[in-house]
C-alpha cells in the first residue's frame, strides 16, 4: 500500500519560474503554500501573502524591557545603598542612562531573535522534506514549491497533475 | 556599464561549491597548518605571560605612578576599534544596499568576534586582583555593596558584553542558512552531524526568509548606533578624567572614527589574504578591495581631522597644561608615538587617491597595514603622553613597557588568531546565499537590460 | 582654565635644568623607551634581600617581651600589669650624634610601633626630625649584632667577664697605662662621670673621640672659643648671615633650628621676619631657605668671612671679592648692622677655628640674641683621633675599647685603621653592628638601642633626658655602662638601670621624683648654663684659590655619617634636594658638566646619570654624576655613609665610599680633577626631570596679609553634600615649610607603608603617601627653591571616587576620602583621574612574606595592605576614630589638636595643621580663612580638603 503524502514537492531551476508556480498555484485555490529557496526570493512574500509584523514588534518590546528593567537596577542598588561618590548625587541620570542603552539593545536585539526561532519551530534537525532526494539542492541552486496535504483543495492526483502543467523540473511526494 | 559585485559567468552552484568546499574540502592546508601552529605558539606565549602575570601581580608590567595604565587599556582600545569594522560592514552597508558587503561581511564579523574577545580579556588581566572582576556586576553580595554606575569603567563592561553578545547573534544568523548548505553539500556523515545541529535544520522555507529577514535587518539597524555607543563609552574612560589630553569632548566622535579606520584596514588585510590563499578571487573580486579602500581612506581623512581639531582644541582652551601635553607629544619623549602615528595613519593613506593602488592588492596590504600599525600607536600615545605629565611636576614619571608588556601583548595577537583560523577552517567564510542573491538579481537585471 | 597668579606674583617653577635646556634626542628617547628589551627580566637577588631586610623581614625579634612594669614608667600612668593589645606612652629619648631627641614612644603590646616629640620637652615642643622617627626602625633592625664575638665567633658575656676582670686588675695595679678609649660623641651625664671615676681609677687612661661629622683633630669651635655648646635662638633673630652653616639640615639641632626659623615665618610681619643671607660651596636644605644665597667655591668662604668681618670692624680689610661676592658681603654686612641684636653670623661646624672666633666675636658685638654660649653639654675628651693614631703608631697603645666608632670605615683615608689597629695587644669594639672595625677587633660587644635599655643623654639645650626601655632588649646586650663599670670592680658590674638610678641619686633622691623625671621625660632644671666665651683672636688666613676641582665632602643628607645606612626608612627617604633614594650622587655645577659634555641631570627618560670620577692625592671615587642647580662652577660634592661593608644587608654595598677622599688634616675639602668615566648609573630619584611650561603650584604673595587670587572652591553644578558637625582637612604653609621631609618618615612610620627598595622606587613605584615636591625658580647657577608637601587632597569632589567601577573609594560623612581595601579589585581608575597623583598601589606583594617579627613595628591600627590594592593618605583615620572614640567615653566634644595627623605632629615647624574646618574656632579653619590660603589645581573644580598658604616673599631688600 502507498500511504498519504504530506505534501507535493516541485522544482524549479529559478526564482522567476517558482514565483510564476506559486502565482498559479495561489490562482488555483491552494493556500497551504510554502517554498524552499536558497536565499530569500524577492516578492515571494507578496506572492504567499506572508506578513508577520511580531518580530517588529518582539524587537520594541525587548527594547524597553531592558531599558526600564537596567534604569531600575541602577536606581535600586544607589537607594539601596547611598553613598557620596565624588559629591556626585545619588541618583545620576545621565551616568545611568549610558548602561541603560546598552541594555535596551542588548533587549532589543535578542528577543527577536529568540522569538523568531520559536515561531520557526527551529531547532527542528529532522523534517520529512530531508527525506525528499532531491530537497537538498533547496540550499544550492534549486527553487521548490510545495503544497502541503493540509490544503483543503489537495488532492493527490490533481495537484499533481496541477503542478505538472507548471513545468517543474521534478515533482515529488513528501512521504512521512 | 556599472560594475558588478559578482562576475556573470558565475553560478549559483559555484558558488556553493567555492565557498563550501573550504570547510569540506579544505584547499589550503599547509599554509593554514603553519598558520595555526604558529598562532598556537602565541598563545602559549599568551599563557605563560599571564601566568607569571597572575602570580607576581601587576608589578611585572612597567606601570608605575603617575603611567598606572598603559598597554592592557591602550591594546584594549585598540582591539575594540578593529573590531568595530565587522559590524559595520555588516550592518551599515547592509541597511544601505551595498551588494559589495556580502563577500566580506561574514569574516569581517568573525574578526570582530575574535577582536572583541581579545578586548575583553585586557582590561581584566590588567586588574591588580584580577581574581575580584566580577565585583563589577551587580549581584546581591554579602556586604551589600553594589557596582558603582557613574565610573566610565563599569559602562565599559557593559559596552563590551552588550557588544560581543550582539555580535554573536548577528554573525551566527546571519550564518545558520548557509551553515545549512554546506550540511547539504557534505559527504561525509561527521559533517553532515556538526552542520546539521548547528544550521538548525533550516529549510529555507519562505515563511522562514521572512521572519529573517526582518529579523536580520532589525538586528542590523541596532547594530550601528550600538557600534558607536560602544566606542564613545570606551573614550569616556579618558574624557571622563579632568588629565590634559583625555579631558576633551571630541574624544567620542575621535575614538568611533579611529576604530572603523583602524577596523577596515583589519578587514582589507584578511580579505587580501583569504582571497590569496583559498583563491577567492571570483567572490572577493577587485571591486570589493576598491571600495573597501575607498572607505578606508574616507575613515582616515576623518581621523585625521580628529588629529588636527584635538590639537586645536588644546590650544584653543589656553590651559597651561593642556598646551604642555601637546608640547609633549610634538617633542617630548614619547614624541615618536604621536609622530610614528600620523605617518603610519596618513602619510602611505594617500596612495589610495589613485585607482591603480586602491586595485594592487600588494599596496593596499601594506597600506592597511601601516594604518594597524600607526592606530596601535595613536592608542599608546594617547595613554602615556597624556599620563606621564600631568598637572604637578613632582608626580611626573616615565614609563617603560617590561618584557612581559610585549609578551602579553604579542602572546594575545596568537588568542586572536586561533579562533579566526578555527572559523576559516570550518565555517563557510562567505556569505553563500546572500551572493547567490545579488548574483540571482545581475542575471536578472542583465536579462531585462 | 589655568589659575593665574595676581600679576607680579605669577612664578615659572622649573625642575631641572633639561627642563630649560629642554634637550631631548630622539634616539636616545627610544633607547630609553624600551630599555626592557635589553635588560630582560634581570632578577636581582641581592635587591631582593635588601628589601626584605629594609622591612624587616628576616628580623629575630620574634618574642618581644614588654618592659618590666615595675621599673619603666609610662608617661600617662604606671601600669598595674602587662595586658594584652594595651596601648602606653613612655617618655625616653632617642640619640642623633650623641644628643637626645626627646621623644614619647607609643607600645603596643609592649612592643614600640612610632615615636612621636614630647611635647613637654623644651628642645622639642613635640616635633621630631626624620632622623628621630626613623631611629625606631633601627631598633628592628634584623642586622643588629647580637652576642658578643671574638675574633669573630661567637662567645659569651661570661667569657667576656673572665678577660675583664683580668685586665682590670692589671690595669688597675699599673694605673691603666696604654689603655684608651675611643668614643663616639656622647651627652649622657652617667657616662660622662663613670669616665672620670674611671680616669680616677686608672690616672693613665686617656679618652678619645671619634666622630666623623666633626672631624678627626682638634675640635674648631672648642680651639677658638674653648669648651662650649652654641645654641642658636633663631626666635630671636632678625638676620641672620650664614657661612656654609647648614643649621636647618640633618642634626641634633634641627628640630630647635626649624622651630625658631618657624616662629619669624608664616604670619609674622614681614618687619619681623627671619633674613638669610647664605653663602655656601653646596645647595643645602638652609641655602635653599634663604632669600640671599650664593654659591661659592669653599675656598673663597673665610674671605667672604674677613669681608664681613671687615665691614663690622673686626678682621683686616679683605681684598679679592667678586662681584657678586662683593654686593653679597656689602647687603649681609647692612643687615646684621641694621638688626644689631636680632643679627647673627654663624659659620659652618667643619669650618676652621679662626672662623668660630671671628662668628662669635661679630655676635658679641652685635649683642646677639639669637645665639647663646652654654656650658658644655657633650663629653670632652682627652684628645682627638689624629692624637690616638699617633699614640698607636708610637706602640703607646696596650689596650684600645671603641664605643660606638667605627674608624675602620669612617675614619679618613689617609690612615689605614686596620693596619693601625694591628699594632695593638688588644682591641675591644662595642657596637649596635658587626661593623668594619668590629670585624678587625679581637673582641665585639654588641650594644642596645636607647629603646631597649636603660641610659640618660642631654638635648642640645643641655636638658636632661633618663632614658628608661621601652621594650625588654631583644638580644644579648650589655649597655655602656656596665661595661665601663667593668673596668672598676672584679664584682659581676651592676646593669644599667642600677647605674643611672645611682648617678641620679641626689638630684632625684626619692622615688617620686625619679618616676616625676620619668614621666616627664626630662630631669627639671638641668639645662646647660651659658658660659661665658672670649674668642681667641685668630688671623684669618685666606690662601690662594687652588687650581682644578675643589671637592666638597659632605655627610648624606639621609643616612649622615652611615650610621644609618642600615635603615631602610632612610634609604628610601628621597634626599631633600635631589630626591635620590637608595645611593649618593657626586653633584656639579652645569657649567662644569657642561665642559664635561654632560647632559643636565642624566639622562631625563630613565633617571640615568654618566659615571664621573673624583681624583684627590692619587684616591679616585666614582659614581652618578649629578647636575646641581645651584653649585658653584668647579666645585664637586661628594657624600659619605655609602659603601658600606660591614652594616647589613640594607646598606651593603650601595653607592660610593666617599671617606676615600677625605683626609685627616682636610675632612671636609680636598682638591682634585674630575674625569668622566664611561658607564651610566641607574639613579632612583622621585621626581624626574621634566620641562615645566606654565606652573602656579606655589604662589607669592608680597605679605602675610596679601591676598592671593588663586581659585579656592569653583562653581558646581552639583549639591553640595551636608557634612554634619565634622569636616576633616589640612591646611599647609609652604612659607613655613623648609623640606626636611619630617612628615614622609613619620607617615612611613605610622601608617605601615612599606619600603620598596631602589628597583621599584627607580621604575616610580615608591609608596610614600606624602610626598614633597621640590621647585626650582630662576637661573640654575643659583636658583631659588622651595617645597611643597602633597598629601591626599580628600577633593570633597573626588574625580577618584567618580572613576571606581567597585565603591572602592568613596566619601564619609565627615568629608574623608576612604580607601577601601578589600573591596578595591586594582582598576586604577581612581589614580589615572587623580590630578594629584597621590595615590599609591600595591604592584607587588610588598607584605606577606614577612615573617612574625615583621609585624613588631607595625601599627596595629592601620591595614597591611596586600598586593594588587590602591592605597593613600588616610589624614590618619586611625587616629580620628580613635579620638572620637575617647570622646564618646569621656561623653565630651573632640577638641581642636585632640587630633593630629604623623605628618603634622612631626612637623618642626608646624607648616601642617589638621582640624574640623566645620568648627569656625579651630586652628585649621583659622588658617583656611587666611588671605594667602588657595587651592592646588583649584580650577580643577575638586574641591580639595587640603588647602596651601601661598609663600611670602618680600620685596627687595631695603637695607
Amino acid at each position: 500500500m502507498v500511504e498519504k503524502p504530506l505534501g507535493i514537492l516541485a522544482e524549479f531551476d529559478n526564482q522567476d519560474r517558482l514565483l510564476d508556480a506559486a502565482k498559479a498555484a495561489r490562482n488555483e485555490g491552494y493556500r497551504s503554500l510554502d517554498a524552499f529557496t536558497p536565499f530569500p526570493v524577492e516578492g515571494m512574500s507578496e506572492v504567499l501573502r506572508i506578513r508577520d509584523h511580531r518580530i517588529g514588534w518582539l524587537s520594541v518590546i525587548g527594547g524597553f524591557a531592558g531599558f526600564f528593567g537596567m534604569l531600575l537596577i541602577q536606581l535600586y542598588v544607589n537607594a539601596d545603598f547611598p553613598l557620596d561618590v565624588g559629591g556626585r548625587p545619588i541618583l545620576a541620570w545621565p551616568a545611568f542612562f549610558v548602561v541603560d542603552f546598552e541594555i535596551m539593545v542588548l533587549g532589543a536585539v535578542l528577543t527577536p531573535i529568540i522569538g523568531m526561532f520559536y515561531l520557526d519551530g527551529l531547532p527542528q534537525l529532522y523534517h520529512p522534506l530531508f527525506s525528499t532526494p532531491r530537497f537538498s539542492l533547496a540550499s544550492d541552486d534549486r527553487f521548490f514549491l510545495y503544497i502541503d496535504a493540509s490544503d483543503p483543495k489537495f488532492d493527490k492526483e490533481s495537484t499533481r497533475a496541477f503542478l505538472r502543467s507548471l513545468e517543474p523540473a521534478t515533482i515529488e511526494d513528501v512521504i512521512e | 556599464m556599472v560594475e558588478r559585485a559578482l562576475p556573470l559567468d558565475e553560478t549559483l552552484h559555484e558558488i556553493s561549491v567555492d565557498v563550501g568546499r573550504v570547510p569540506l574540502r579544505f584547499p589550503a592546508r599547509v599554509p593554514w597548518a603553519i598558520a595555526m601552529v604558529l598562532s598556537l605558539m602565541l598563545v602559549g606565549l599568551f599563557l605563560v605571560s599571564i601566568t607569571y602575570l597572575f602570580a607576581r601581580g601587576v608589578g611585572v608590567w612597567g606601570l608605575n605612578i603617575p603611567v598606572n595604565w598603559a598597554f592592557a587599556i591602550h591594546l584594549y582600545v585598540w582591539w575594540l576599534g578593529l573590531g568595530h569594522a565587522g559590524t559595520l560592514i555588516s550592518a551599515m552597508l547592509l541597511l544601505m544596499g551595498q551588494d559589495w558587503r556580502n563577500s566580506l561581511n561574514r569574516f569581517a564579523e568573525a574578526m570582530t568576534l575574535c577582536a572583541v574577545v581579545c578586548a575583553g580579556i585586557e582590561p581584566i588581566i590588567h586588574l591588580g586582583r584580577p581574581w575580584f572582576f566580577y565585583w563589577m556586576f551587580p549581584y546581591p553580595a554579602t556586604m551589600g555593596v553594589w557596582p558603582q554606575f557613574r565610573s566610565p569603567l563599569e559602562w565599559d563592561i557593559w559596552a563590551v558584553l552588550t557588544y560581543l553578545t550582539v555580535s554573536l547573534v548577528f554573525w551566527y544568523i546571519g550564518l545558520v542558512p548557509d551553515l545549512a548548505t554546506v550540511r547539504d553539500r557534505a559527504r561525509r556523515r561527521g559533517w553532515r552531524v556538526f552542520f546539521g545541529i548547528f544550521s538548525l535544520g533550516w529549510r529555507g522555507s519562505a515563511l522562514h526568509w521572512d521572519r529573517w529577514r526582518r529579523c536580520y535587518r532589525t538586528v542590523a539597524v541596532i547594530a550601528v548606533p550600538l557600534v558607536v555607543s560602544v566606542h564613545s563609552e570606551v573614550s569616556l574612560l579618558f574624557a571622563s578624567g579632568q588629565i590634559p589630553g583625555w579631558h576633551s569632548t571630541i574624544f567620542p566622535p575621535y575614538f568611533v572614527l579611529g576604530a572603523a579606520f583602524s577596523g577596515f584596514a583589519m578587514v582589507a588585510m584578511i580579505a587580501i589574504v583569504m582571497r590569496h590563499t583559498f583563491q577567492l578571487g571570483d567572490l572577493v573580486t577587485e571591486r570589493h578591495l576598491d571600495v573597501l579602500a575607498k572607505v578606508l581612506l574616507a575613515s582616515g581623512l576623518m581621523t585625521a581631522y580628529g588629529y588636527v581639531f584635538e590639537v586645536w582644541d588644546g590650544l584653543y582652551s589656553g590651559n597651561v597644561h593642556e598646551i604642555a601635553t601637546i608640547h609633549d607629544r610634538f617633542f617630548g619623549i614619547y614624541a615618536w608615538s604621536f609622530w610614528g602615528a600620523v605617518f603610519f595613519n596618513f602619510v602611505p593613506l594617500q596612495a589610495l587617491w589613485l585607482r591603480s593602488v586602491r586595485r594592487n592588492t600588494v599596496l593596499l596590504f601594506l597600506i592597511a597595514t601601516s594604518v594597524v600599525v600607526g592606530m596601535w600607536m595613536e592608542r599608546y600615545m594617547i595613554l602615556t603622553t597624556s599620563l606621564y605629565k600631568d598637572f604637578l611636576p613632582s608626580s611626573f614619571g616615565i614609563y617603560h613597557a617590561s618584557f612581559w608588556d610585549w609578551s602579553t601583548y604579542i602572546g594575545m595577537i596568537g588568542v586572536f588568531f586561533t579562533p579566526f583560523l578555527l572559523f576559516v577552517r570550518y565555517i563557510p567564510s562567505i556569505s553563500i546565499f546572500e551572493d547567490k542573491e545579488v548574483l540571482a538579481r545581475e542575471h536578472e537585471e542583465s536579462g531585462n537590460g | 582654565m589655568s589659575a593665574r597668579a595676581p600679576d607680579g606674583t605669577g612664578r615659572r617653577w622649573w625642575q631641572s635644568l633639561e627642563e630649560l635646556a629642554g634637550s631631548e634626542s630622539f634616539a636616545e628617547t627610544i633607547k630609553a623607551e624600551f630599555p626592557s628589551l635589553f635588560e630582560m627580566a634581570r632578577v636581582d637577588r641581592r635587591e631582593l634581600l635588601r628589601v626584605m631586610g629594609a622591612s624587616l623581614a628576616l628580623a629575630g625579634v620574634t618574642g618581644c617581651k614588654p618592659a618590666k612594669s615595675d621599673d619603666a614608667v609610662p608617661f600617662v600612668n604606671r601600669p598595674p600589669g602587662f595586658e594584652e593589645g594595651r596601648i602606653d606612652h613612655y617618655a625616653t629619648a632617642v640619640l642623633t650624634d650623641g644628643f637626645a631627641q626627646p621623644v614619647l614612644a607609643t607600645t603596643v603590646a609592649g612592643r614600640p610601633i612610632k615615636l612621636e616629640g614630647n611635647p613637654e620637652h623644651p628642645a622639642s615642643r613635640g616635633a621630631t626630625s626624620f632622623l628621630t622617627q626613623a631611629a625606631l626602625l633601627d631598633l628592628y633592625d634584623p642586622d643588629r649584632s647580637q652576642a658578643p664575638l671574638l675574633r669573630g665567633t661567637t662567645a659569651d658575656w661570661a667569657d667576656f667577664d673572665a678577660q675583664m676582670q683580668r685586665w682590670g686588675a692589671a690595669w688597675r695595679a699599673n694605673g691603666g697605662a696604654g689603655v684608651r678609649l675611643l668614643i663616639a660623641p656622647t651627652t649622657s651625664p652617667t657616662l660622662i662621670r663613670q669616665i672620670e671615676q674611671l680616669k680616677a681609677a686608672l690616672p693613665k687612661l686617656r679618652v678619645h673621640l671619634f666622630d666623623p661629622l666633626t672631624g678627626y683633630g682638634a675640635d674648631p669651635v672648642t680651639e677658638a672659643l674653648g669648651a662650649v655648646q652654641p645654641l642658636l635662638r633663631l626666635e630671636n633673630a632678625r638676620a641672620v648671615v650664614s657661612l656654609d652653616d647648614d643649621f636647618l639640615g640633618a642634626g641634633p639641632a634641627q628640630v630647635a633650628n626649624a622651630g625658631g626659623w618657624a616662629k619669624r615665618r608664616g604670619d609674622v610681619p614681614n618687619a619681623e621676619r627671619i633674613r638669610l643671607y647664605m653663602a655656601e660651596a653646596t645647595p643645602t636644605l638652609t641655602g635653599a631657605n634663604a632669600q640671599h644665597r650664593i654659591g661659592v667655591r669653599p675656598s673663597r668662604v673665610p674671605l667672604l668671612a674677613a669681608a664681613i668681618g671687615a665691614k663690622l670692624g673686626i678682621a683686616g680689610p679683605a681684598s679679592g671679592l667678586t662681584a657678586e661676592e662683593f654686593g653679597w658681603v656689602n647687603s649681609a654686612a647692612a643687615a646684621l648692622l641694621a638688626n644689631r641684636g636680632k643679627a647673627l653670623l654663624t659659620v659652618g661646624r667643619h669650618s676652621p677655628a679662626p672662623l668660630h672666633s671671628l662668628a662669635a666675636s661679630v655676635n658679641q658685638r652685635l649683642e646677639s640674641s639669637a645665639i647663646e654660649y652654654l656650658e658644655p653639654i657633650a663629653l670632652v675628651p682627652d684628645a682627638s683621633y689624629l692624637d690616638l693614631v699617633r699614640d698607636i703608631e708610637s706602640g703607646q697603645v696596650a689596650a684600645l675599647f671603641m664605643f660606638g666608632a667605627n674608624p675602620a670605615y669612617a675614619g679618613p683615608a689617609d690612615i689605614d685603621f686596620a693596619a693601625v689597629a694591628r699594632r695593638i695587644p688588644l682591641t675591644v669594639h662595642a657596637g649596635i653592628h658587626y661593623d668594619e672595625t668590629a670585624a678587625i677587633s679581637a673582641w665585639h660587644l654588641p650594644v642596645p638601642h636607647p629603646l631597649e635599655d636603660w641610659t640618660d643623654a642631654r638635648s642640645i639645650d643641655g636638658v636632661a633626658t633618663i632614658i628608661q626601655p621601652v621594650v625588654q632588649p631583644l638580644y644579648d646586650t650589655r649597655s655602656l655602662h656596665t661595661l665601663l663599670a667593668g673596668f672598676m670592680t672584679d664584682e659581676p658590674p651592676p646593669d644599667a638601670r642600677a647605674i643611672v638610678r645611682q648617678h641620679w641619686a641626689e638630684r632625684l633622691a626619692d622615688e617620686n621624683g625619679w618616676n616625676a623625671a620619668l614621666k616627664m621625660g626630662f630631669v627639671a632644671g638641668t639645662a646647660a648654663k651659658p658660659a661665658t666665651v672670649s674668642p681667641r683672636p685668630m688671623p684669618i688666613e685666606v690662601q690662594p684659590p687652588p687650581g682644578g676641582i675643589e671637592i666638597v665632602i659632605r655627610p648624606d643628607p639621609t643616612i649622615r655619617d652611615g650610621a644609618g645606612a642600615n635603615n631602610g626608612w632612610l634609604q628610601e627617604l628621597p634626599k631633600p634636594l635631589t630626591k635620590v633614594t637608595w645611593d649618593n650622587i657626586i653633584a656639579i655645577s652645569p657649567a662644569t658638566a657642561r665642559s664635561f659634555g654632560i647632559a643636565a641631570s642624566g639622562e631625563p627618560a630613565s633617571n640615568r646619570c654618566p659615571m664621573i670620577e673624583v681624583e684627590s692625592g692619587g684616591r679616585t671615587v666614582t659614581g652618578p654624576a649629578w647636575v646641581m642647580p645651584g653649585q658653584p662652577d668647579d666645585v664637586a660634592t661628594v657624600y659619605l655613609g655609602y659603601g658600606r661593608r660591614g652594616v647589613g644587608r640594607v646598606g651593603n654595598g650601595i653607592g660610593h665610599d666617599a671617606y676615600k677622599l677625605r683626609t685627616a688634616a682636610a675632612p671636609w675639602t680636598a682638591t682634585g680633577t674630575l674625569l668622566a668615566v664611561p658607564g651610566m648609573a641607574v639613579v632612583a630619584t622621585t621626581q624626574t626631570h621634566h620641562r615645566l611650561e606654565g606652573g602656579e603650584e606655589v604662589p607669592f604673595v608680597p605679605a602675610a596679609d596679601a591676598r592671593y587670587g588663586g581659585a579656592t572652591d569653583g562653581e558646581s553644578i552639583y549639591p553640595r553634600w551636608n557634612e554634619g558637625e565634622r569636616a576633616w582637612g589640612m591646611v599647609i604653609d609652604t612659607d613655613l615649610c623648609i623640606g626636611c621631609n619630617a612628615c614622609i618618615t613619620a607617615c612611613q612610620a605610622e601608617n605601615n607603608v612599606p619600603v620598596v627598595g631602589k628597583k621599584q622606587v627607580y621604575e616610580g613605584r615608591e609608596m610614600h603617601w606624602l610626598r614633597v615636591g621640590r621647585l626650582y625658580t630662576g637661573q640654575p647657577d643659583n636658583p631659588g627653591t622651595m617645597f611643597q608637601p602633597i598629601p591626599c587632597m580628600h577633593c570633597e569632589q573626588a574625580p577618584c571616587e567618580m572613576g571606581c567601577p567597585v565603591h572602592a573609594t568613596v566619601h564619609s560623612p565627615d568629608g574623608l576620602n576612604l580607601m577601601v581595601y578589600n573591596r578595591c579589585i586594582g582598576t586604577r581608575t581612581c589614580s589615572s583621574y587623580c590630578p594629584y597623583k597621590v595615590r599609591r598601589f600595591n604592584w607587588f606583594d610588598y607584605t606577606t612574606d614577612a615573617p612574625p617579627s615583621i609585624e613588631a613595628q607595625r601599627n596595629p591600627d592601620v591595614t597591611v595592605r596586600g598586593r594588587g590594592v590602591m592605597e593613600k593618605c588616610t589624614y590618619c583615620i586611625q587616629r580620628i576614630r580613635g579620638c572620637a572614640v575617647a570622646a564618646d567615653i569621656d561623653n565630651r566634644e573632640i577638641l581642636d589638636g585632640d587630633i593630629k595627623t604623623a605628618c603634622q605632629q612631626a612637623c618642626p615647624t608646624n607648616a601642617i595643621v589638621f582640624g574640623n574646618l566645620a568648627d569656625a574656632g579651630s586652628a585649621a579653619a583659622k588658617r583656611r580663612a587666611s588671605p594667602r590660603n588657595y587651592a592646588l589645581l583649584g580650577e580643577l573644580g575638586t574641591r580639595p580638603r587640603t588647602t596651601y598658604l601661598a609663600r611670602i616673599e618680600e620685596g627687595e631688600e631695603q637695607a
